[in-house]
């Protein structure tokens, strides 16, 4: 909200919250909204939007939503706003994307999910390709406006809000600029909430940009290491080079009939360091009973990943798949110090489930 | 024949100083690819392996006739690197670096989109025909020439699939990796339109992922416009949902980005779905042999 109010884009006098005491210096006028912060989309389904017309609900309802998770992520910041008089609610968005390459969406049916009105009534979405360079000018959001149904003074008030949005996703390398809703108010225009996706690759020219407060404890510690990592709920802790190897290697552990505990990737050309620090984190997982690790290594060294695994030597059992660059020498080292490894990544696969059963037993 | 790359493709290394520059240089070289120049700036008059290394790509072409550049430059020097070598032409432009900022892909891509040059990547492993040229950073042991052309958006899962392939005896034309950023060059519809037209090649590997809707996108352009045997693969039946953002362009053709909707829009276009990645080969055999 802050980087909108920088763009000149109105939004509601509201203060945020950082933790439960803070509720007592909310001196903003009645009746109040209440949002949890979250980065997932869907909040107010789940109850993480609240309405409070007086101090004892504004306690009330202030403690439950900082001591609420929503889809997993507990709710640290709470941002109190004072509640709008809205006449109606819009979406409105710039965001980078495959085929268009840079998009411009606008609906006349905000405040809900995109994707759902995407999915119910395509209709109502206004969507234009924007040219790279000159970029965005003004006389689009003209357009848009009166596909929004906006007259008279709300139209330029409509095209120069999308215009310093628009100038936001740019300067700022954002993937998405969202405001949603935008709602019209008797005092015109005005961006009740919003989502930015900032693009990490960027963060070397934007240090001031916040990183991304979806992650969990151990996804946030696995990427100060350089290892990409998501939990998951099952038992048979899955490690990989390679994005695309390792989702494959999840859906196998599936297919073989048990649950994947994590995604990790430790990425190319990793180090038997980087192993271990791996192990490390997939281990602190107390649910993992099996680890199946899938090493197709190309600029990746196997003799160099067995070595990480023999030092860190796990104490759950661990099925091994080494094909690729030193290969033999990978499994030699593997198999002295009486680790399970394999060149078919089926038969390791099958092997980590088997071991997870025995642990079972 | 196989596409885009072959024994004509003279490759200018950019960056092939640097570590990643000179290892991948010894190996594309190694492989038989024909790599002319190297430029690094300040650098001009080195040489890398025995390739000369120029200033500027400019003067690499005049003097060598590169006519294919490979990237190798770190991250926040990969948009300027790109505008050099669109500037001269270099068709195609292969962007190994990973965590390239997506607004300087986005000016890279309308720049060659409107110089007619074709860029694969960022974030990709490249492309490899097998025997002629390797224009990339894949274990070259993998691959064997024959008729198969693969197109995937996964480095590893396409040597693992590759591999299989070549076990079973089954080569391949050209194998391409387009890179796992949300915004990339040359993309699915590209990789098939080309492989459709190639003689080598007989039948086509997809190799897809969650996220997005590229697939769903192939899978249409598949039923209308390609006539050879397509089989695909997508991984990530079993990933959770909400994790990574990257479905923009799903919300906009109004999928999901999952591994259900892909599969699904892909047999709903006649075209086979492998479950693993071994069946892959089999379903191929039988695909060419019934022809």
């Amino acid at each position: 909200m802050e980087l909108f109010e920088k763009y000149s884009i109105p939004v509601p006098e509201r203060i945020l919250l950082e933790k439960e005491e803070d509720l007592d210096k909310v001196f903003l006028p009645f009746p109040l909204v209440l949002k949890a912060q979250v980065a997932v989309g869907g909040r107010g389904k789940s109850g993480g939007i609240q309405l409070v017309h007086n101090e004892a609900e504004l306690k009330e309802k202030g403690q439950q939503l900082f001591r609420m998770q929503i889809k997993g992520i507990p709710v640290k910041k709470v941002l109190v706003a004072r509640a709008q008089e809205i006449e109606r609610e819009f979406y409105l968005s710039f965001l980078l994307e495959r085929k268009h390459l840079l998009l411009f969406l606008t609906s006349p049916s905000g405040g809900v999910e995109i994707e759902e009105v995407a999915a119910k009534t395509p209709e109502l979405i206004y969507q234009e390709k924007i040219e790279t360079w000159p970029g965005f000018s003004p006389f689009q959001g003209k357009k848009a406006a009166k596909f929004l149904g906006l007259k008279g003074e709300l139209i330029s008030q409509f095209s120069r809000l999308a215009f310093n949005l628009f100038s936001l996703l740019r300067e700022k390398d954002l993937q998405l600029a969202e405001i949603n809703p935008l709602a019209l108010t008797p005092r015109g225009l005005l961006a009740l909430d919003g989502k930015i996706i900032f693009d990490d690759n960027a963060y070397f020219r934007h240090p001031e940009m916040p990183s991304d407060e979806s992650l969990t404890e151990l996804e946030r510690e696995a990427k100060e290491v350089g290892v990409a990592y998501v939990e998951m709920d099952g038992d048979v802790a899955v490690i990989g080079c390679g994005a695309g190897l390792v989702l494959s290697s999840l859906d196998l552990v599936n297919y073989l009939g048990a649950r994947p505990a994590n995604f990790l990737d430790l990425g190319g050309g990793a180090s038997s360091e980087m192993v271990r620090k791996g192990l490390e984190i997939v281990l602190r997982n107390p649910r993992v009973r099996s680890i199946f690790m899938n090493i197709f290594a190309g600029i990746t060294r196997c003799d160099e990943i067995a070595r990480g695994i023999v030092e860190f030597a796990p104490k759950i059992p661990i099925s091994v798949r080494m094909t690729g660059t030193n290969e033999e020498e990978g499994i030699r080292i593997l198999k002295e110090a009486g680790y399970q490894a394999f060149s078919s990544m089926e038969e390791a696969a099958q092997q980590a489930v088997l071991l997870r059963e025995k642990r079972c037993n | 024949m196989a596409v885009l790359v072959d024994e004509n493709t003279k490759i200018l290394v950019q960056g092939i100083t640097g570590n990643q520059g000179r290892f991948h240089t010894r190996s594309m070289l190694q492989a038989g690819s024909k790599v002319v120049a190297g430029v690094t700036p300040g650098k001009g008059g080195m040489e890398v392996e025995g390739v000369p290394v120029f200033d500027t790509v400019e003067e690499a072409v005049r003097e060598t006739g590169a006519n294919a550049s490979i990237l190798f430059v770190p991250a926040p020097f990969v948009k300027d690197a790109a505008f050099e070598n669109i500037e001269e032409k270099m068709d195609p432009i292969v962007i190994i670096t990973e965590h390239v900022p997506v607004h300087d892909t986005l000016e890279i891509l309308t720049l060659a989109s409107a110089q007619q040059v074709r860029v694969i990547g960022p974030n990709c492993p490249g492309l490899i025909s097998p025997e002629k040229c390797k224009m990339g950073i894949m274990p070259t042991h993998v691959f064997k020439k024959g008729n198969i052309g693969i197109v995937s958006r996964s480095g590893t899962l396409t040597y693992e699939i590759a591999f299989q392939l070549t076990r079973s005896g089954l080569g391949q034309s050209t194998c391409i990796g387009m890179g796992g950023d949300p915004l990339v060059g040359l993309v699915y519809i590209d990789a098939l339109t080309l492989f459709e037209k190639d003689e080598q090649t007989q039948a086509i590997v997809l190799i897809g992922e969650i996220g997005g809707a590229m697939e769903e996108e192939a899978a249409s352009f598949i039923k209308e416009k390609i006539s050879k045997p397509v089989v695909a693969y997508i991984a990530g039946r079993t990933a959770p949902p909400e994790k990574k953002m990257g479905h923009a362009g799903a919300i906009v053709s109004g999928t999901s980005g999952s591994a259900e909707g892909k599969i699904k829009a892909l047999r709903e276009a006649g075209i086979p779905v492998a479950d693993l990645p071994s069946q892959i080969p089999q379903i191929l055999k039988e695909l060419l042999g019934g022809k």
